[in-house]
């Protein structure tokens, strides 16, 4: 009985020091969310990706995000981006909205298109690039701090995804 | 019949023998309990450690933080140690005068000082963030997605370098490095850095004892052999010498155990004039008084006590030696 609980204890101890599978969270069951945040960083102006973008500084509460794997293709992965706001009773995901012509996060429940949910995460070098999955647009942020959408993968903002333990 | 009444006078008389046998020995066991040997616990010395202390004043010069947090009271542990260690000599003339007779004192002018102990330390705690870069391990849709965590480690650290500076202008250091820091792990948060800093101030507060306490003590039995004294007198004086051992009064023994020693030259009384003379630290006149008188625990006491005394005059400190 000891060996085998001594071994649940080595596994569970090994699991929780090794490197993430996969950056999805699991939220199939949504009242046992195992959630992954991570801060996404601007990596040329140093914003932070939240509901309210913020600059990054020493000592300041920064937004966080999660992402849920959507299982549409087998080549190629497309991710929901929530903010993570465990205290909130709404959840917030970034849409590329077409009415508005405009990315942010808006309330899950009042999104119309769920295509346009839809996040390709695209790698380049250590960091990452969004593109929607149905619009084609790719995520930058301006000098502002405000998101805006643009055409071209090399406008895009890269994201230096932070793992926050 | 006649081998019979043989064994029973025989009995009987070895009862009577026994009657008269009984009292004796009685008698004998209390008075044995007067004229036996008296014990009593005292402390015995001995050299823990070197020092790096040398000659007999000493000049303390408070360190110089070289660091950016003040989170221990360096100077004020090792003030408290120095002073500890160059008090005034004790009021109590019945203590050991070798130990407690002022080995070493303070000086107030660095220049008349044998040895200054100075130096300088550095505390330090921080919060430090190690960036660790990754890639997903276990997916097989896309390519691998990097991501890095931080990892927060929180530091408190304390090195000490104690200086002992002598006449001839060499310097001798004792230096003391504290770490303390706590690393955050998945789903658990580091130390703060408060307590880390209280750790290490904990850990200060054993640091350098033993520089500056470097004799132990001991309790041990030890054993007043019983002495036989012809004079009046001196028998009278005598009869205190119980209750003198118990009380600790090795002067008041030593002085008597002296003049009996040099009335009558008895190897007891030279037995307990040298106990007196080693419990008040004078152990070359203790050496000189066991010389062929004492047992094997005096003589394996007397090696170590000679030892630290030799080592006292090695080190040029103040040497008090009592004379009853």
């Amino acid at each position: 009985m000891k060996r085998i609980l001594g071994m649940v204890f080595l596994l569970i101890g090994l699991t929780a020091s090794a490197q993430i599978r996969n950056i999805s969270s699991e939220v199939l069951n949504p009242l046992d969310k195992k959630i992954k945040p991570f801060m996404a960083i601007d990596s040329h102006h140093g914003f932070v990706l939240g509901r309210e973008i913020v600059p990054l500084g020493d000592g300041a509460n920064h937004p966080m995000i999660y992402f849920v794997q959507d299982k549409l293709s087998l080549t190629q992965r497309v991710m929901d981006i929530y903010s993570y706001e465990p205290e909130s009773d709404y959840e917030w995901l970034l849409e590329d909205n077409a009415q508005e012509n405009d990315v942010f996060f808006a309330r899950s429940r009042f999104v119309v298109n769920n295509a346009r949910t839809k996040w390709i995460v695209m790698v380049d070098g250590s960091y990452v690039v969004f593109q929607n999955a149905a619009t084609k647009a790719y995520v930058a942020v301006n000098e502002e701090g405000d998101i805006v959408p643009v055409e071209h993968f090399q406008d895009a903002s890269r994201w230096k995804l932070v793992h926050v333990l | 019949m006649e081998t019979g009444s043989c064994f029973i006078k025989s009995n009987k008389n070895s009862i009577k023998m026994y009657k008269k046998i009984i009292p004796i020995f009685s008698l004998l066991v209390l008075l044995s309990g007067i004229l036996f040997a008296q014990k009593e616990e005292f402390s015995v010395y001995s050299l823990k450690n070197t020092t790096l202390l040398k000659g007999s004043s000493i000049f303390f010069e408070p360190l110089e933080n070289r660091g950016t947090k003040d989170f221990v009271d360096v100077n004020g542990r090792l003030q408290e140690l120095f002073t500890k260690r160059t008090q005034a000599p004790t009021d109590n003339p019945n203590l050991n005068q070798l130990i407690y007779g002022g080995l070493f004192q303070a000086v107030p002018d660095p220049l008349s000082a044998d040895v200054i102990v100075s130096g300088y330390y550095t505390a330090e705690s921080v919060s430090a963030r190690d960036e660790v870069a990754f890639v997903e391990s276990g997916t097989h849709i896309g390519s691998p997605i990097p991501y890095f965590e931080w990892r927060i480690t929180n530091r408190a650290s304390l090195d000490v370098a104690l200086g002992f500076t002598y006449p001839d202008g060499t310097v001798a250091f004792d230096s003391v490095g504290i770490r303390k820091e706590s690393e955050q792990k998945p789903g658990k948060k580091p130390m703060p850095l408060k307590e880390l800093e209280e750790n290490c101030a904990k850990a200060f507060q054993n640091a350098y004892y033993y520089q500056f306490n470097f004799i132990e003590f001991d309790n041990r039995w030890i054993d007043f052999p019983s002495v036989k004294v012809k004079d009046k007198q001196l028998k009278d004086d005598y009869k205190q010498a119980r209750s003198w051992i118990k009380d600790h009064e090795l002067v008041k023994l030593g002085q008597l155990f002296k003049r009996i020693y040099e009335a009558e030259g008895r190897d007891e009384a030279a037995v307990c004039l040298g106990l007196c003379y080693e419990l008040m630290g004078n152990y070359p006149a203790a050496a000189e008084l066991f010389e062929g008188r004492s047992d094997f625990h005096i003589k394996a006491r007397l090696k170590k006590e000679l030892e630290l005394y030799h080592y006292l005059q090695e080190i040029g400190a103040n040497i008090h030696l009592v004379e009853f």
